[in-house]
């Protein structure tokens, strides 16, 4: 289904106005919108970019937000919805082919080629997933700081303009969640 | 992990403080922090050692892995078309090589694959209704579309004419080729560029992978239209020239495509400045970079780019000529004035049309004098102040009287006499404003502010120096920032206007510290103009009944004042099209000014005007007809010849005229405009827009050879005194084709009906019911002009739009009805 920018628009105000209701629509909006937009980027009919959350993120906040009447503080709750709809996407996307792996058990993968160009094991992604949700128990911004620049790649100017807290202290906070990050996931493979 | 909220805290904060420390001084910080506390010191201790060890790691996101799986298609059938290989990739899907496979002849044809994901209906839907303008661009510049279908899996695919070929900006840099050489090519595509235009097709995402260079130095360009077909936002019945995209390659987009605005021929005319620029310099004019996506469309929206002279470095890639030096020489002055001016970021002040770009690149080539003129600050402000009747004025007092005049606003000149001790401290704070910006003037630099200095020229040098000058009185700092700003937006100038007052505002709220003033209102009421101004209408109507609730808090506040200003947030209600609400609140208004208004207050007659035109909005003529006559009747009290007497002619004359009585409505239009005329001269606004009320009813009045005359006149005037944005402009080119039509003459009409309808898709919104009338009018001369389907097409649709606008009886609607009709289907 087709959410018009001014609907969004709408529902990132009342979003910010503390309407839950407004966050369970405006998701699967947002989500949509990414899905779309990773698999054109997939096909690279972008050009010379370079796949990169951070672009398809800013580009569905282009297309499905009016601009003219969205205030900062819908653009931050615009993006931190967007994170989370990356996370889903690309924990969906790494189960799916954890699945696959194990049905073809014993055959040796040459599936490998991603992971070569850089991009992290599909377990990983779903181990960060895991870790996340522990962390958003006891500190739920750090946890939303990891969806942003994990998940949806923003920068630590971006997150910290989304978060609503200065740069030093992002980049504090970040430095910690990846030490905790790289401590639970090597106890927990 | 079994971790408290509180004890991660303490974690946090431990981990925030070691972490910066060296290694040493580390250890023993740990041990004075946890020296009773083992488990926190393991904790911290591992999530330490985590740190050294982690790396780079989760600092790259994981989307990478969903890279992969593309999906072969070389050695596939798709349609009747036998694909042989990958050419490349572009904005919108990937393209092959192909020939068909039931040719014997197996001629090459480009297959453009369209990408996964889109509307695969709606672009199917449009390509139908397409591809006969499409088919129909012949031109040797340009590549040809040759099918299109669906793949048997539905996805989409186009066929085009191969076109073997480099791209133009490669071709350039390999060949190292001259400028002379570069304009050459340049010239080749402006000449497709503007043939295609002509058909009324917009290309809408030049750059230079879509524009390829034969081994014969033949150019092609590839892809026209087919944004438009990929467009998931167009309707299938409007013409190709319409309609905002989010733009497939944000580098070559115009500012207006960037903000989802209707794209225009202007769009093109953009598009080819950025190739233009890249051509001769190797770059773009905003490199985006790395720069996240929302920055890099800020600075092409905001900033003005280097102009390409001074773009030219040693790096720049593919320059030739044997210094950077020489080609900086061959660059300045009339082929950056040239880029600069198609680089413009409002539409109308770039070239009109992309045949005059291209002009202008041979006049250079040609070594005769060029048409773009330098895009400096004066030249802009000179024109704006010309437009607007500023007072230009010789160095001197006079500019400072001038400007310290303008020290109170509108409304504070109307309730001045609300206030006379405040109207006395003004008084004494003016002579100070008169000497500060003497000062400015006679201290300015003689090359910054020549002999001849405007107003504006003026205040731009005064803002830097109001906080030094009135370092100790804020109240003055504020006031001069208001009266600034209020002058900015009383010309016309709210880009400016707006930074001005909103830091009015702010200072104003720190001097009522609280309290509710009339100052305080009377800021926020100034900075809803300005939004007003912008057209951000929500925006504006909200902060003018902020100010209003305000007005209405303080005591002692003149009713009739208050109601002006509720006047004004009618009007921006029924800017909105919430034309009953604002016809409710326009006759609350009068009613109040009928009672409390002075006998020679003009705040009623032009009230009753504003509410009689929300009537003749809402169709609603005859209730409209005798309040126009009362306005007009009141002003002619004071004085028959006012202006504004003419004014309300005006849409006197338009609503007589829907009512059908035509004879009516042109003694009210020949009124208007006699009296308009004599009061402001030929050239200004309101006498122009009189004078598109006139044009109007002697069209259907049958006196078309005066109409033929007069719309000359104002053409002729075109971009001299009249800008592309006036919708006077536009009626002229429509009334002028709609009569040469009819005497006879089906090319020129056609001609003058096309002009007519560019100029208001490029003002008004794409669903106003005045593009359709327009549109309508184009569909019957392209029928005159033996083009039955193109304009069949447009009839229809001109008719549907005013029938969903203004109603199935509307006169309008019902002229494009009988329009549609004579076609004979």
């Amino acid at each position: 289904m087709h959410t018009s920018p001014a609907e969004i628009t709408r529902l990132l105000g009342a979003v910010a106005s503390g309407d839950p209701d407004a966050m369970e629509r405006l998701l699967p909006a947002v989500y949509g919108e990414l899905k779309v937009l990773a698999a054109s980027y997939l096909r690279r009919e972008r050009g010379d970019h370079t796949l990169s959350p951070t672009a398809l993120v800013h580009e569905a906040y282009l297309k499905l937000v009016d601009q003219r009447t969205v205030n900062w503080e819908g653009r931050s709750h615009f993006f931190g919805i967007a994170a989370q709809a990356m996370r889903r996407i690309l924990v969906d996307h790494a189960r799916r082919r954890i699945a696959k792996k194990r049905g073809r058990q014993l055959q040796v993968t040459l599936d490998t080629s991603a992971e070569l160009a850089g991009a992290p094991p599909d377990e990983e992604v779903t181990a960060v997933d895991e870790a996340l949700a522990r962390l958003a128990t006891v500190d739920p911004r750090q946890a939303r700081l990891v969806e942003l620049r994990y998940f949806a790649g923003l920068s630590i100017e971006e997150a910290a303009e989304v978060t609503g807290v200065s740069p030093a202290t992002v980049k504090r906070d970040w430095a910690l969640a990846r030490a905790w990050l790289q401590r639970e996931l090597r106890s927990g493979t | 992990m079994s971790l408290s909220a509180d004890r991660w805290r303490i974690v946090k904060a431990a981990f925030a403080e070691l972490a910066e420390l060296p290694a040493d001084l580390r250890a023993i910080r740990l041990a004075e922090m946890t020296f009773n506390d083992p488990e926190l010191r393991a904790e911290v201790e591992s999530l330490l050692a985590a740190a050294d060890e982690v790396g780079e790691r989760f600092e790259r996101p994981p989307v990478a892995m969903l890279d992969g799986a593309l999906e072969p298609v070389v050695g596939e059938r798709i349609g009747p078309y036998l694909v042989v290989r990958e050419l490349g990739r572009g904005g919108m899907g990937t393209v092959y090589e192909a020939h068909r496979a039931d040719d014997a002849f197996q001629k090459r044809v480009a297959l453009k694959m369209v990408a996964r994901g889109r509307d695969t209906d709606a672009i199917l839907r449009r390509f139908r209704y397409e591809r006969q303008i499409l088919a129909r661009l012949e031109h040797r510049n340009i590549a040809a579309l040759l099918d299109g279908g669906v793949t048997a899996s539905g996805q989409p695919y186009f066929v085009m004419e191969y076109v073997e070929g480099q791209r133009i900006d490669h071709y350039c840099a390999e060949r190292q080729l001259p400028v002379a050489e570069r304009l050459k090519l340049f010239r080749q595509v402006c000449a497709a560029v503007h043939y295609a235009h002509q058909n009324l097709v917009v290309h809408r995402d030049l750059k230079p992978s879509n524009i390829l260079v034969g081994t014969d130095g033949t150019v092609k360009l590839l892809d026209f239209g087919i944004a438009k077909l990929l467009d998931p936002d167009a309707a299938p019945d409007e013409p190709l020239t319409v309609t905002g995209v989010a733009p497939m390659t944000t580098a070559y987009a115009s500012p207006e495509q960037l903000q989802g605005f209707p794209v225009t021929t202007a769009s093109d005319v953009y598009s080819l400045g950025v190739i233009l620029y890249q051509l001769l310099t190797g770059r773009l004019p905003f490199d985006g970079g790395d720069l996240p996506l929302l920055e890099a469309r800020r600075r092409m929206l905001e900033s003005v780019p280097v102009p390409p002279s001074r773009a030219v470095t040693t790096t720049a890639a593919g320059a030739t000529d044997p210094s950077t030096r020489r080609l900086q020489r061959a660059l300045a002055g009339e082929l950056d004035n040239i880029v600069m001016m198609a680089l413009r970021k409002e539409p109308d002040r770039r070239y009109t049309s992309v045949e005059s770009l291209g002009e202008d690149v041979l006049r250079f080539a040609a070594g005769l004098p060029i048409r773009a003129t330098p895009d400096s600050l004066g030249y802009r402000l000179g024109k704006l102040v010309r437009r607007n009747r500023v007072a230009v004025v010789a160095t001197g007092v006079a500019l400072a009287a001038v400007v310290g005049g303008a020290g109170v606003s509108v409304w504070q000149a109307r309730t001045a006499r609300l206030e006379r001790d405040r109207a006395e401290r003004e008084r004494a704070k003016a002579e100070q404003v008169t000497e500060f910006f003497r000062n400015v003037i006679l201290t300015a630099s003689p090359t910054r502010l020549g002999p001849r200095v405007t107003v504006l020229e003026a205040i731009d040098a005064a803002i830097p120096r109001i906080d030094s000058a009135f370092a100790a009185d804020l109240w003055m700092r504020t006031a001069l920032r208001s009266t600034i700003g209020t002058t900015f937006y009383e010309i016309g100038l709210p880009d400016r206007a707006g930074p001005m007052l909103r830091e009015a505002l702010a200072m104003q709220e720190t001097l009522d510290s609280g309290r509710v003033t009339w100052a305080g209102a009377t800021a926020i009421y100034n900075v809803a103009g300005v939004e007003l101004q912008l057209g951000r209408l929500a925006t504006a109507e909200s902060l003018f009944r902020r100010s209003m609730a305000l007005y209405e808090s303080l005591p002692d506040q003149d009713p009739a004042e208050i109601a002006k200003g509720w006047g004004q947030v009618a009007l921006v209600v029924g800017n909105q099209g919430r034309t009953a609400e604002a016809i409710d609140l326009s006759k609350k208004v009068v009613d109040l000014l009928r009672s409390r208004a002075g006998p020679r207050d003009r705040g009623l007659p032009v009230a009753i005007a504003n509410y009689a035109s929300l009537l003749t909005e809402a169709g609603r003529f005859a209730e409209a007809e005798p309040l126009y006559r009362e306005a007009v009747t009141l002003m002619e009290a004071s004085n028959p010849r006012d202006p504004a007497v003419g004014a309300f002619l005006q849409p006197l004359a338009i609503n007589l005229l829907y009512a059908g009585r035509v004879a009516a409505a042109e003694s009210a239009g020949r009124r208007s405009l006699e009296i308009t005329e004599a009061a402001l001269g030929p050239d200004n606004p309101t006498t122009l827009t009189a004078l598109r009320g006139l044009l109007n009813v002697l069209v259907d009045a049958g006196k078309c050879p005066e109409a033929i005359e007069r719309a000359r006149g104002v053409i002729a005037r075109r971009g001299t005194v009249i800008p592309d944005s006036d919708l006077t402009l536009g009626s002229a080119y429509l009334q002028l084709g709609e009569c040469l039509v009819a005497s006879g003459d089906p090319r020129g009409g056609l001609a003058a009906l096309r002009e007519g309808v560019r100029l208001r898709e490029a003002t008004l919104p794409d669903d106003h019911w005045a593009l359709a009338y327009g549109r309508s009018l184009l569909g019957m001369a392209l029928v005159r002009n033996g083009l039955p389907v193109d304009g069949e097409r447009l009839l229809r649709a001109g008719h549907e739009r005013l029938v969903a606008a203004l109603g199935a009886d509307h006169y309008r609607t019902r002229q494009a009805a009988a329009r549609l009709a004579e076609t004979g289907r």
